[in-house]
C-alpha cells in the first residue's frame, strides 16, 4: 500500500512535468527550422517539404491492396523486414491544395535532402492564391519580367537586397489602408453620428441637424481629394512591388514566380549552420511576439493577444484589489463578529468554488446587456441599434473576472490581516493611535505581502480563465487594439483578444487544424509561462511573508 | 474639576485624525458591504432572469364590438398586426371588418348558401366542398404593403402608430413614418369535380411537393386526388387537374360504412386519412398509395359514454385534437413503437391529454400557426389556451355575461385571441409567456410530437420553421453528473494516496519541493487541458486504448512487484533506500507503461477478437458473427481491480499468519494468483449469466469520449484535492504521531488507523471541493468532448455538461427568449450544485478545524 501511495505521488510528479515537458519541447521546436527533405515515391510523385511528426501503424490488407503494382513491389519486401509495422511522416509541402501529406517509409523510393531547397513563408498581398508555406528551389529573381540573377547563390544574394524594399512597400501600403483612410473614414463617421444625434435630439431637418447634415457633406467634399490620393498611392506601391519576383522551380517539375511582397521570410534551411538557424529562430519568435497575427491566425504573431490579456488582467487587477482589500478590512477589523460574519466568511469561501462560467452569464446579462444596453440608450442613441456598449467588451470582460477573482483576493486580505498578531494592533491603541492611523501604519504594512500575494494569484486566476471570456468580450480577431493613439485612447467597450480564448479558437475552430497545430504549442506556451510566472511570484512572496513572521517572533 | 493623579489630558485628537478616522470607518464599512452585496447579486440576478420561466400567461380584454353578420361563422381569421379580421360565415359570404370597432370594410359573397357542403381551411387557403359533387379552391388573406408615401387624405392626416379606414383598405402609420395598407384579398379557383353526389366532408393537406384532397361524399364514396397544375401547351394557360382513386367507405371498412364519419382529416404528409364519428370511433387509413386506400387501424378518440364534438388539426397537421362533451381535449399523433401490427408500421396514440375540472363541451379549436399552443373555446363562452406539449394550461378567459360561444381564433403572432360569441366579438391581448418550457418539462421527460414515449431531450435549435425546441436539463445534469464522477473516479484515489504519502512519509524537504509543484498544476488554465486533451491526448488514446486500459492494472501490478523486491534487500541498505523510494516509483510508473503497452496487442487479440474497437461496436455486428467475441474481457477487465481488493482481503485472512523466509513473497504470489481467479470467475459467471456490459457501460467507442475527459479533468481536480487534502493531514497534531509510533505501530499503520480517521473530515472536505471544481469544469469538456447531449453511461462516449452547454449556445441565444432563460437556469443549477458542494465541504471543515484545535 505505502508503494502504491508512493506510486501516486511519482504519478502526480510525472503527470505535472510531462506536461510541461511536452508544452515546452512542442512549443519551442515550432519555431526551429528543420531541414527540408524531398521524398520520391515509386510511383513517380515527389514530396519535398519539412516533416512534422512521423507515427507508426499497422497497414491493413486493404490498404496494401489499393496500392498499385509498381507501389506494392517496392513497399512489401521493406514492411516485411520492419515486421509489418508501417512508419509514416507528416511532410508539410505547402504550395496549393493540401498542404500536408502523409507519407509512409515502405513507399519512399528515395530521400534526399537537396541544398538549396528553400523553405518560404508567405502572406497574401498581391497574389491571393499565395498562402501558407512554399517550398521550392530558386531558380532566378525576375524584375518587370527580365531575369536579373540566376541560380540559387546569385538570386539569394539579389533577394536580400531587394526584399527589404518590397517588404517596406507593403508596409506603407498598410499604414495608408488602415491608418491613414482609417483616420478619414473615422472622422466621416463621426459627423455621420453626430448628425444623426442630433436629428434625435432636434427632429430630422431642425436647424441643427441641417447645419451638421453641411458639415458632413463638406468633410466628405475636402475628403474626397485625399481619398484619391490616397488610392493613388496604394495603386503605385503595388505596382512597383508587382515588378519583383521570383521564380521557383517546385518539386514536380513546375515553376512558379513569387511575388518579393508576398514573401514574409525564406531561407535554405539544408545549408543553414546553426548560428543562422539561431537567427531564425528567433526571429519567429520576434515576429511572434509582437506581430498581428495572419492566414487567419495561423501565422504571423499574437501581439494584440498578449496585449489584450495583459490589458484586461491590469484593468481587472486594479478593479479587484481596492475592493477585495475594502471588504476584507470591513470583515476584519470592523464588523462585529457575529453569525452575519461568519455566513459573509462561508459565502465569499463558497463563491471562490462558483465555476467561472456562471459568472460569465452573469456578466453577459448584467453587464452588458442590462448596464452596457442602458449606456447606450442614455449616451449612444445615435449608434443604436449597433451596440456600443451592449456587447461584449473590455471594460465587462474586466468587471466579470474582478467579480470572479474577488473572493480569492477577500481571502488571501483576511487572512494576512488576521496573521497580524493582536499584540502589536493593542500596542498601538496603547499608544494612543486611532484605528484608521492602526490600520494605515502598522496592520496594513504588515499584511501587504499577503495582499500582493492574493492579489497576483487573482491575476494568474483571472489571466488563465477563458470560459467567461467566451461570453463577454474576447472575440478571435480584432482589428484594433483597446489601446491607442485615438482619442480617449482607452477604448473600454471595444472587443479584445486574449491567449487563452486565442488557444480555443485555433485549436477548435480553425478550418485547417494542422496548419494551427505548432501556434497553438506556442501560445499555450506563451501562456502557460506567464501564469507559472505569476504563481513563482506568489510563492516567493508568501515564503518570505513567512520568514518575516518568524522573525517577529523574536 | 481636580483630579486625583493631578494629570490632565494634555492634547485633544486632532481634527484631521479624527476626521480621516471616522472617513476610513465610513468609506471601508460602506466599501465592504456594497462589495459584498455586489457579489450577492450575482446568485440573485440569475434568480431574477429565471424567474419569468415560471409565470404563467396572462390576458387583458378589449370591450367587445358588435358581431359582423349574425348567423354561424365557418372560419374566423385575424392579420398578424391585429387591425383587421375576416370570418366565413355559413351563408357564403366573406366579411372583412376591424376589429378595434367592429367597422365593416367588405362584405363579398363567396358561394350560394345552397352550394356548398363543407369547408377546410388552413392557413389562408380555403377548400369548399359542393353541393354539384365538387370542389373548389380559394385564398382569403390580407394583403399588406408598406409605403413611403400615400395618396389617401385620412391616412396622411395619422400620427405615428395610429390606424384609419379609408374605403375597404386600412392605413397604419409605422413608427418609422411609412404606411402600410392591409385590404381583405379573395382568390377563386374554377370547381374541379369529383363525382355526382354532394360532398359532405372534405380536407386538403399542402404538402410542398403534392397538394392531396380527400373528400366523402353523401353516397359514402371516399375521394382521394392529388392536385396537379400544368401549362396547356394549346392555350398557355394553367390546367388544374385532380387525379387519384375513389373508393367506396363499404369496401374498406365494411363495419362502419351504415354511418358517415363526421369529420374527415387528411394529415399534413398526405399519409393517413383520419376519419372520426360523433360517438367516438376513429380510423386510420393508410393513404400512402393514393390510388388504393387501406384501413391501418381502428381506435376510440374519446372514453365511452363521451361524444366528439370538435376535432382539428395541429399547426403541422400532424397531431390531432380532439374534443368532447365534457369539456377535454386529447392530442393524438403518429407513433412507430417497435411491436406494432398496422400496415404502415405505425400507430396513433392519445400522447396528451388537456382537462382542468369539468366544462361544457368543446365546440371550438383552433391552433397557433407558430408554436405548440392551441386554442379551444367551450359551449359555456370559456376559452383555454393549452400547451399542446407541455400539457399546461396558458391561460384561460369566459366570455361576459355568460354569452354561448360560436368560433375562436388566435393571431398570427400568438399575442392575442379573437372571440365570436352568438352576439359580439370579444377580443383579448395574450401574453403566452415562457409557455414551452414549465417545471416539469425541464426535469421530467417530455413526449414530443412524433416521438414514441416521453424522453428527455434537449435540442434547442433545429432545421426547419415549424421547430419545437426541447428543451430538457436533465441530459445536461446527467452529462455533469457522468463527468464529474468519472473525474472523481481517476483523480480521487491519485490525490488521497499522493496526499497521505506527502504529508506521513516524505522527508519534509523533498515535501518543500514537491507540493508547490503539484500546485502549480492548479493554475494551469483549463483552456490548456482542455487543448492538450482534446487534439493530442483524445487521439492518442484512440490509438492505444488497449494500452491505457491495461495501464490501470498494470502500473499498480508493477509497483506491488518493485514493493517486493524492495523488501528481500538486507537491513543495513534500507534506510538510505528510503530515501529513494519516490524516484523507484518515478521508474516504475513508466515501467507498468511499458508493459502495458508490451501486452496489450496479446490481450487484444485474445480477450477481445483482435479490435478493441470493433469488439465494442458490437450493435453493428449480427448475434451470430463470429468477431462480435464474448462479454468475458471487459467483465475481466472490470472486475480485476475488484478482485484485487478481494484478494487483498483474503490475504489477510488467510494468509496472515504465514511466517518463514519467503512469507512476504509467498503470500504477494497468492494474492496475485487470487485476484487473477477471482476475476476471471467472476467474468465467466456473468458472461454465463448472458450480461453483457457492452451496449451500456461499454459503448461504442468514440474519439472524444469520457474516459479522456475524466483524465483530462482528473488534472485539474486532482491538485485540488491534494493540496487540502495534505494541508488536512498534516494539521494532525504530532502528539497523536508519535504516541502511535511509540505504542508500537508502523508507519502505515499510524497513517491508516491514526492520523486519516482523525482528518477524515478534512479530507472530506477536499474530495467536496474537488467535486465542485470537476462540476462547473467549462473550457476541458467544451474542448475535448463532442458534445451530444445523449443520456448514456458508457465510458467510451461523450456527454453535454451544463457549463459546456452554456459556453457554446448562450452566445447565439436570443436575449430574453426561452433558450435564453433556460440557459440561465442551467447556471442557477450549477450555482446551486457548487453552492450546495462547498457549504458542505466549508462545514466539515469548519469542525475538522475546531476537533484539531481540540486535539
Amino acid at each position: 500500500m505505502l508503494w502504491l501511495c508512493g506510486g501516486a505521488l511519482a504519478l502526480c510528479l510525472l503527470m505535472v512535468l510531462g506536461l510541461l515537458t511536452f508544452v515546452a519541447v512542442q512549443g519551442f521546436a515550432t519555431f526551429w527550422p528543420t531541414d527540408v527533405v524531398q521524398l520520391r515515391l515509386p510511383n513517380g510523385t515527389v514530396r519535398l517539404g519539412e516533416v512534422t511528426r512521423s507515427s507508426s501503424y499497422v497497414p491493413s490488407a486493404d490498404q496494401l491492396a489499393q496500392l498499385a503494382p509498381a507501389e506494392r513491389d517496392h513497399a512489401l519486401p521493406r514492411l516485411a523486414a520492419s515486421g509489418g509495422v508501417a512508419t509514416r511522416r507528416l511532410v508539410r509541402t505547402g504550395n496549393t491544395g493540401e498542404h500536408f501529406h502523409w507519407v509512409p517509409d515502405h513507399l519512399v523510393a528515395e530521400e534526399t535532402r537537396p541544398p538549396w531547397a528553400m523553405v518560404v513563408e508567405r502572406e497574401a498581398t498581391l497574389d491571393r492564391e499565395a498562402w501558407g508555406r512554399f517550398y521550392g528551389f530558386p531558380v532566378a529573381l525576375r524584375i518587370d519580367g527580365a531575369t536579373v540573377a540566376e541560380g540559387p547563390p546569385a538570386v539569394l544574394a539579389r533577394f536580400a537586397v531587394e526584399h527589404a524594399a518590397s517588404r517596406d512597400r507593403f508596409r506603407r501600403t498598410q499604414v495608408i489602408r488602415e491608418h491613414e483612410i482609417g483616420t478619414l473614414s473615422d472622422d466621416e463617421e463621426d459627423l455621420r453620428l453626430h448628425a444623426r444625434r442630433m436629428a434625435l435630439d432636434h427632429g430630422e431637418g431642425s436647424a441643427p441637424h441641417v447645419e451638421a447634415l453641411a458639415e458632413l457633406d463638406r468633410l466628405t467634399a475636402a475628403h474626397a481629394a485625399r481619398h484619391t490620393e490616397l488610392n493613388a498611392e496604394i495603386a503605385r506601391l503595388e505596382a512597383e512591388n508587382r515588378r519583383y519576383q521570383l521564380r521557383f522551380a517546385t518539386a514536380d517539375g513546375g515553376q512558379q514566380d513569387l511575388f518579393l511582397a508576398d514573401i514574409v521570410r525564406a531561407y535554405a534551411p539544408n545549408q543553414q549552420s546553426f548560428g543562422d538557424r539561431v537567427a531564425v529562430f528567433w526571429d519567429r519568435w520576434l515576429e511572434f511576439l509582437t506581430a498581428n497575427p495572419r492566414e487567419s491566425n495561423q501565422e504571423g504573431g499574437v501581439w494584440p493577444a498578449i496585449f489584450g490579456t495583459v490589458l484586461m488582467t491590469l484593468i481587472m487587477t486594479l478593479l479587484v484589489v481596492p475592493f477585495g482589500v475594502l471588504a476584507a478590512l470591513y470583515i476584519r477589523e470592523y464588523a462585529k463578529a457575529g453569525l452575519v460574519i461568519s455566513a459573509v466568511r462561508v459565502a465569499v469561501n463558497n463563491l471562490a468554488g462558483v465555476p467561472s462560467i456562471v459568472f460569465g452569464v452573469f456578466g453577459l446579462g448584467f453587464f452588458c446587456y442590462i448596464v452596457g444596453g442602458s449606456i447606450d440608450a442614455l449616451f449612444y442613441p445615435e449608434r443604436l441599434p449597433s451596440p456600443t456598449f451592449g456587447k461584449g467588451a473590455l471594460v465587462w470582460a474586466s468587471l466579470t473576472l474582478a467579480l470572479l477573482t474577488l473572493p480569492v483576493v477577500i481571502v488571501a486580505t483576511e487572512e494576512a490581516l488576521a496573521a497580524v498578531p493582536s499584540s502589536m494592533r493593542e500596542g498601538s491603541y496603547a499608544c494612543g493611535a486611532g484605528k484608521w492611523q492602526t490600520i494605515r501604519r502598522i496592520v496594513l504594512p504588515r499584511a501587504m505581502p499577503g495582499i500582493l500575494t492574493g492579489a497576483i494569484l487573482a491575476m494568474a486566476r483571472g489571466a488563465g480563465e477563458v470560459a467567461p471570456l467566451m461570453l463577454v468580450g474576447a472575440a478571435k480577431w480584432v482589428p484594433e487594439l483597446p489601446l491607442d493613439g485615438q482619442a480617449p485612447y482607452l477604448h473600454p467597450s471595444r472587443s479584445f483578444m486574449h491567449l487563452g480564448f486565442h488557444i480555443y479558437d485555433l485549436g477548435f475552430q480553425s478550418q485547417n487544424s494542422e496548419a494551427a497545430k505548432p501556434m497553438v504549442f506556442t501560445t499555450t506556451l506563451l501562456l502557460i509561462g506567464v501564469i507559472t510566472l505569476l504563481n513563482v511570484a506568489a510563492v516567493m512572496l508568501r515564503s518570505r511573508l513567512r520568514r518575516r513572521f518568524v522573525a517577529a517572533q523574536f | 474639576m481636580p483630579t486625583f493623579t493631578g494629570l490632565r489630558r494634555a492634547h485633544r485628537t486632532s481634527r484631521s485624525v479624527a476626521f480621516a478616522d471616522r472617513f476610513a470607518r465610513a468609506l471601508i464599512t460602506s466599501g465592504g458591504i456594497a462589495t459584498i452585496v455586489a457579489v450577492a447579486t450575482v446568485c440573485l440576478f440569475l434568480v431574477w432572469v429565471v424567474l419569468p420561466l415560471l409565470r404563467s400567461g396572462d390576458t387583458d380584454a378589449h370591450a367587445p364590438i358588435p358581431r359582423p353578420g349574425t348567423t354561424l361563422p365557418l372560419v374566423l381569421a385575424e392579420d398578424p398586426y391585429r387591425h383587421l379580421g375576416w370570418l366565413l360565415q355559413d351563408d357564403g359570404t366573406v366579411v372583412g371588418f376591424t376589429t378595434g370597432d367592429g367597422a365593416v370594410l367588405a362584405r363579398t359573397p363567396m358561394f350560394e348558401r345552397a352550394s356548398v357542403r363543407c369547408v377546410a381551411r388552413h392557413g389562408d387557403r380555403v377548400l369548399l366542398g359542393r353541393a354539384d359533387g365538387s370542389v373548389a379552391f380559394a385564398r382569403v388573406a390580407f394583403a399588406n404593403d408598406v409605403t413611403r408615401d400615400t395618396t389617401s387624405a385620412a391616412a396622411r392626416a395619422l400620427a405615428p402608430g395610429a390606424v384609419v379606414v379609408d374605403g375597404s383598405d386600412l392605413f397604419e402609420r409605422t413608427p418609422e413614418g411609412q404606411w402600410r395598407r392591409q385590404r381583405l384579398e379573395l382568390h377563386h379557383e374554377a370547381p374541379l369535380a369529383l363525382g355526382g353526389a354532394a360532398i359532405e366532408h372534405v380536407d386538403f393537406s399542402d404538402a410542398p411537393d403534392a397538394m392531396r384532397v380527400a373528400a366523402v361524399t353523401a353516397d359514402g364514396i371516399l375521394h382521394l386526388k392529388q392536385r396537379t397544375t400544368r401549362l396547356d401547351f394549346m392555350t398557355g394557360e394553367e390546367v388544374t387537374e385532380l387525379a387519384g382513386s375513389s373508393t367506396p367507405l363499404a369496401t374498406l371498412l365494411p363495419d362502419f360504412a351504415s354511418t358517415p364519419p363526421d369529420h374527415v382529416l387528411l394529415n399534413g404528409t398526405g399519409n393517413s386519412l383520419l376519419l372520426l364519428w360523433r360517438d367516438g370511433r376513429l380510423v386510420r387509413l393508410d393513404t400512402r398509395d393514393r390510388d388504393a386506400p387501406q384501413l391501418a387501424e381502428t381506435l376510440r378518440a374519446v372514453p365511452a359514454g363521451r361524444t366528439v364534438t370538435a376535432a382539428a388539426f395541429h399547426n403541422g397537421k400532424t397531431t390531432l385534437l380532439v374534443g368532447d362533451d365534457q369539456g377535454a381535449i386529447g392530442a393524438w399523433f403518429l407513433t412507430r413503437p417497435a411491436d406494432v401490427a398496422t400496415v404502415d408500421g405505425a400507430t396513433l396514440q392519445r400522447a396528451h391529454e388537456f382537462a382542468a375540472g369539468a366544462a361544457a363541451p368543446v365546440v371550438a379549436l383552433h391552433a397557433s400557426s407558430r408554436s405548440r399552443l392551441f386554442v379551444a373555446g367551450h359551449a359555456d363562452g370559456e376559452v383555454r389556451l393549452w400547451q399542446a406539449t407541455t400539457q399546461a394550461l396558458v391561460t384561460a378567459v369566459r366570455l361576459p355575461d355568460g354569452e354561448p360561444l360560436q368560433a375562436v381564433a388566435l393571431a398570427p403572432k400568438d399575442d392575442g385571441l379573437l372571440v365570436a360569441g352568438s352576439r359580439r366579438l370579444h377580443r383579448y391581448d395574450v401574453q403566452p409567456g415562457h409557455h414551452e418550457v414549465t417545471l416539469a418539462t425541464t426535469f421530467l421527460p417530455v413526449w414530443y410530437e412524433g416521438g414514441n414515449a416521453p424522453e428527455h431531450v434537449w435540442q434547442s435549435t433545429g432545421g426547419s420553421d415549424d421547430f419545437e425546441p426541447k428543451l430538457g436539463l436533465w441530459p445536461l445534469v446527467f452529462g455533469t453528473l457522468k463527468a464529474t464522477f468519472y473525474c472523481l473516479l481517476f483523480g480521487v484515489p491519485l490525490a488521497l494516496l499522493a496526499a497521505i504519502y506527502t504529508s506521513e512519509f516524505l522527508h519534509p524537504r523533498s515535501r518543500a519541493r514537491i507540493k508547490p509543484l503539484i500546485e502549480l498544476m492548479a493554475s494551469l488554465p483549463s483552456v490548456v487541458l482542455g487543448f492538450l486533451a482534446g487534439i493530442v491526448f483524445a487521439p492518442w488514446v484512440a490509438q492505444h486504448l488497449m494500452a491505457v486500459l491495461l495501464a490501470v492494472p498494470a502500473i499498480p501490478c508493477v509497483l506491488l512487484l518493485g514493493a517486493q523486491v524492495w523488501q528481500q534487500a538486507p537491513p543495513w541498505l534500507r534506510p538510505t533506500l528510503e530515501r529513494l523510494r519516490v524516484p523507484a516509483a518515478l521508474l516504475a510508473v513508466p515501467l507498468g507503461a511499458w508493459l502495458a503497452t508490451a501486452v496489450a496487442p496479446a490481450v487484444e487479440t485474445l480477450l477481445f477478437t483482435g479490435d478493441f474497437q470493433g469488439w465494442l461496436a458490437v450493435a453493428t455486428r449480427a448475434a451470430d458473427d463470429p468477431a462480435r467475441g464474448s462479454a468475458f474481457g471487459g467483465w475481466l477487465l472490470l472486475g480485476l481491480p475488484l478482485a484485487a481488493f478481494a484478494a487483498a482481503l483474503l490475504v489477510g485472512r488467510v494468509a496472515g499468519g504465514w511466517r518463514g523466509p519467503a512469507a512476504n513473497l509467498r503470500r504477494f504470489g497468492f494474492g496475485a494468483v487470487a485476484a487473477v481467479a477471482l476475476g476471471c470467475g467472476l467474468a465467466a459467471l456473468l458472461t454465463a449469466a448472458g450480461l453483457d456490459l457492452r451496449g451500456n457501460l461499454f459503448g461504442t467507442f468514440d474519439q472524444r469520449n469520457s474516459l479522456v475527459v475524466g483524465i483530462a479533468m482528473g488534472f485539474a481536480v486532482v491538485p485540488i484535492v491534494y493540496t487540502i487534502a495534505e494541508d488536512a493531514l498534516s494539521a494532525v497534531p504530532e502528539h497523536l504521531r508519535a504516541a502511535s509510533l511509540g505504542a508500537g505501530a508502523t508507519p502505515w499503520q499510524t497513517a491508516v488507523r491514526v492520523i486519516l480517521p482523525t482528518a477524515m473530515s478534512g479530507v472530506f472536505s477536499a474530495v467536496m471541493i474537488g467535486l465542485g471544481r470537476a462540476v462547473g469544469e467549462t473550457m476541458i469538456v467544451v474542448m475535448a468532448v463532442g458534445g451530444t447531449p445523449i443520456l448514456d453511461i458508457s465510458v467510451f462516449n461523450g456527454f453535454r455538461t451544463l457549463s459546456a452547454n452554456i459556453a457554446t449556445e448562450l452566445p447565439e441565444a436570443v436575449r430574453d427568449s426561452s433558450h435564453y432563460r433556460m440557459l440561465y437556469l442551467a447556471a442557477l443549477c450549477l450555482f446551486a450544485m457548487t453552492f450546495v458542494l462547498n457549504t458542505a465541504a466549508e462545514v466539515v471543515r469548519q469542525r475538522f478545524r475546531r476537533r484539531a484545535f481540540q486535539l
